[in-house]
């Protein structure tokens, strides 16, 4: 029962992938809007 | 024979004209440490994936597939759902805005950076540096079996010529030359482990008389495993017995966790121009781990069904007891030719894959981060680190005892886990997250996983000796009551500890501490 679980769970996620990647496919989200370079150490 | 030494040079030519490509694009450091950050989507998954999943993962876990059974699909199931979903939804987005506002070209520059630390970043270049050969040794460890086996070659002279030809690329084309050659390698590798899988499945008689069948065969499991607690290859361990703390805490636990915080592929992130190259890289990457990992988990298990149907042996006595020759031994006495010919080039492009990686990042960590970190010359730099974490990975290679692929992986990942995990993961997420809490989770996550590996854990406190020659016992709880839950802490993974302590320094100490600056944390949040 157990094994069967990890079975399923681990196709699922699969598709879950799958899915969220087609949903997403063209969302670039919010641009960015620093791209500088910036080196602040101690 | 001949023809699996044609189509290995064969391959090996298109490895090199891919190298020769990135060698020749990449012209300054950014090209050479994030592959200039116009990475496509599909190279960056089947790069991420390919490097996430090696010789060790096939060939190392296969094996442990194939002695303890089906409760490694729970790995399957990490790798995929926290491996790439989590790892690049949660974690990948954020650590590329948060990367290009800091101006990050490494991992360990990117914690430096997030929390104005030179300390965090030379702390966490040093682990990587001094642990990666470790986990570099194990995938080379793999290979050079799967050759041993397939060509008869020597195993030393396997790890040599396989890590002269990764030297030559990794050290000259840098992650352009690195990803362009993964992308390749893992594609290779997925249709492999399609065919693999099917044709395990078909010998069987498909998916539900094939695990009927190993079902069945729960007696035959090997006296000395049921003493550890194992109760069959499908009914998996009895809870809480050391085979099962084993499988769960440091097989399952230890890598599922462990690979948000893996250094070799947290810089992938920072290799594309946007989100939109990640939301697609969830999709492959999704399809290519389940392919890797859930077929080879499977075919391992499954391997013991096949074996004794066709010699009425079980896996691990026809590998003479060695855990990482069982996927070896089952491609050449069960495949056919032609398929163990093409499997073993999916085992080169494996290790070929994840090796390179784990060299490049190795080797950036020394150069970039550690030694010449204000420096203008990174490429030149990274490129002797490259050359140093490869004589070291060797050595480790050659001095490694058999059955070690899974055991070391896991350790590198677990370490990780320990070490970073706390102060990358609220780095991207907590504006309340100080330095010194990151500092502080860092060296005390580090410091309770090596204690526990020293003087508790079994298996490496046995190996390393420095308790026995301390205390005069092999681990500290081993003259507990036996059965007790203090004894069975031996089997108990470092991570088990160390990463909920690591937490909780992290979390404690910057809540009691001073906040970072508030300009820095706006710097951070920008792009976010």
């Amino acid at each position: 029962m157990e094994m069967a679980l990890a079975f399923w769970m681990s196709i699922g996620s699969c598709l879950l992938c799958v899915g969220y990647g087609i949903w997403k496919w063209n969302d670039a989200g919010t641009p960015d809007k620093v791209t500088i370079t910036v080196d602040k150490t101690e | 024979m001949t023809i699996k030494i044609l189509v290995t040079l064969a391959y090996m030519g298109v490895v090199f004209l891919l190298g020769y490509k990135g060698w020749k694009e990449t012209r300054q450091a950014d090209d050479y440490l994030l592959a200039g950050r116009r990475i496509n989507p599909f190279v960056m998954s089947m790069s991420y994936g390919a490097t996430f999943v090696s010789t060790s993962a096939i060939i190392g876990f296969g094996g442990a597939a194939g002695l303890f059974g089906f409760p490694l699909l729970w790995l399957t199931f990490l790798t995929i759902f926290v491996g790439i979903f989590l790892a690049m939804i949660g974690f990948g987005k954020r650590t590329r805005r948060m990367g290009l506002a800091l101006g990050c070209s490494t991992f360990p520059e990117f914690l430096g950076n997030r929390y104005q630390s030179r300390f965090i970043r030379s702390f966490a270049g040093l682990i990587i540096f001094l642990f990666i050969p470790v986990y570099a040794a194990a995938v080379l460890i793999g290979i050079a079996r799967m050759l041993e086996v397939s060509l008869g070659l020597s195993y030393t002279l396997a790890i040599l010529g396989i890590t002269a030809i990764l030297a030559v690329y990794v050290i000259t084309g840098g992650l352009k030359a690195v990803m362009y050659t993964d992308a390749f390698q893992g594609s290779i590798m997925a249709v492999m482990m399609l065919i693999l899988v099917v044709y395990t499945y078909s010998l069987l008689g498909g998916v539900v008389d094939a695990h009927q069948y190993l079902t069945d065969m729960a007696p035959l499991m090997p006296e000395k495993l049921k003493a550890g607690g194992m109760l069959g290859w499908t009914q998996g361990a009895r809870v809480g017995s050391p085979l099962w703390l084993t499988i769960y805490t440091t097989i399952i636990y230890g890598v599922g966790i462990g690979v948000l915080a893996q250094p070799q592929l947290a810089v992938r992130y920072m290799t594309v121009r946007s989100d939109r190259e990640l939301n697609r890289a969830v999709l492959y990457g999704g399809i290519f781990i389940l392919l890797m990992t859930g077929v080879a988990f499977i075919v391992g298990a499954l391997s013991n069904a096949v074996f004794h149907k066709l010699f009425g042996n079980i896996s691990i006595a026809m590998a003479q007891g060695n855990m990482d020759k069982i996927i070896p031994t089952y491609i050449e006495t069960v495949m056919p030719d032609w398929f163990s010919t093409l499997f073993l080039l999916a085992m080169f492009a494996a290790a070929m894959s994840t090796l390179s990686s784990q060299f490049h990042v190795g080797g950036t960590s020394l150069g970039h981060d550690l030694v010449a970190p204000e420096s203008g010359s990174a490429m030149n730099a990274s490129r002797i680190g490259v050359l140093v974490t490869i004589a070291a990975a060797l050595i480790w290679a050659l001095v490694l005892p058999p059955s070690v692929i899974a055991r070391a992986t896991a350790f590198f990942f677990g370490l990780c886990a320990a070490a970073f995990l706390p102060a990358y993961m609220l780095g991207l997420y907590w504006k309340g997250m100080t330095k010194t809490g990151a500092k502080v989770s860092m060296v005390g996550g580090f410091t309770a996983s090596m204690l526990w590996l020293l003087f508790i854990h079994k298996k490496e406190a046995v190996a390393i000796g420095l308790c026995k020659a301390l205390f005069g016992t092999t681990t500290l709880v081993s003259e507990a009551a036996p059965g007790s839950w203090i004894f069975l802490l031996q089997w108990v993974d470092p991570n088990v500890i160390a990463l909920p302590l690591s937490m909780l320094l992290a979390v404690s100490v910057s809540l009691a501490g001073q906040a970072m600056e508030r300009e820095h944390v706006k710097v951070c949040w920008s792009n976010c």
